[in-house]
């Protein structure tokens, strides 16, 4: 594992796409090179902010107008 | 009553939210049948099924190609979020699902192996941005990466779920996620320079960090 296979991997790795043996290989190189661990620790980051700020996105007249119909199946 | 004149995004929200009612709720009752099946004909677990399925479909609407087989791509929704749910039923009491690496099941050599607890400078920038502006950046991409980034990142789905909804391939899905994520980083950075975050101090900061510690590799 060096530094372009784990940058090319971090989405991946973040995501839960790879496998046990190259998660772990992503982890132990992550432990020992402070570059990729920047790298990581931005895009892990990036994706709690993107959680954080996007987790409510249906707008609330939406979801009151689906729970309506929803309620009307009857 | 006087009309107040409406921004262009509010113009593009009222047409979504048309759309929508004209051709996703009139298929409920055919998705409600579906979700039946897939709660063992538990009414409240249905409707509560249905309600996250359509949230979604509504979040996911751009990214549905107009046109084409409407009830297949909402059935398709419902299966996942069905699939899903109960996964997260079954796992509850796991804790820390989403943080990072932690839930990695690596063996205890590994496991031991102490990740720095500091930040890089780019991730304090992100930490600093108001919540706002992220979902702004997300706004702002293109429609087929922002679904894609809302699905993986937000909802959670796996590749290959985002492949069966999207009917992309894997590769694509793959692509779509780091391009909207490298866009976004660079959105983002951009409004906090704007705001007068300090990048450049930040970005110091974490130099001379990084020279203090010296060399581990
Ligand atoms: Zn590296």
């Amino acid at each position: 594992m060096d530094c372009a296979d784990c940058q090319e991997q971090v989405h991946e790795y973040l995501q839960r796409e790879v496998n046990e043996d190259l998660a772990a290989a992503i982890t132990a190189h992550i432990a020992n090179c402070d570059h990729c661990e920047d790298l990581y620790a931005t895009e892990d980051q990036l994706n709690k902010v993107i959680r954080e700020s996007c987790e409510t996105q249906t707008p609330e007249q939406v979801i009151d107008k689906i729970r309506q119909h929803i309620a009307e199946l009857g | 009553m006087l009309m107040t004149p409406k921004s262009q995004a509010e113009k593009a929200e009222a047409l979504k939210l048309i759309q929508f009612e004209q051709q996703a709720i009139p298929l409920m009752p055919k998705l409600m049948r579906k979700a039946m099946e897939f709660t063992f004909n538990n009414r409240a677990d249905a409707e509560d099924l249905m309600q996250e399925t359509y949230a979604k479909a509504y979040r996911y609407w751009e990214s549905f190609e107009q046109g084409t087989n409407i009830y297949g791509w909402l059935k398709t929704i419902l299966k996942h979020t069905s699939i899903n749910r109960s996964a997260k039923e079954s796992k509850h009491q796991q804790v820390g699902v989403l943080d990072g690496m932690a839930d990695y099941k690596l063996g205890d050599e590994a496991h031991s192996v102490t990740v720095r607890a500091t930040k890089s400078a780019e991730s304090e920038v992100l930490d600093n941005l108001a919540s706002n502006d992220v979902q702004d950046a997300v706004d702002n991409l293109k429609p087929e990466f922002r679904a894609v980034v809302q699905m993986a990142i937000v909802d959670g789905y796996s590749y290959q779920e985002i492949a069966d909804i999207l009917e992309i391939k894997i590769g694509t899905v793959m692509s779509r996620l780091h391009r909207g994520k490298k866009t976004l980083r660079e959105v983002l950075y951009k409004y906090a320079q704007e705001e007068g975050y300090n990048v450049e101090a930040a970005a110091k900061e974490s130099v001379v960090r990084e020279a203090k510690k010296g060399s581990k590799k």
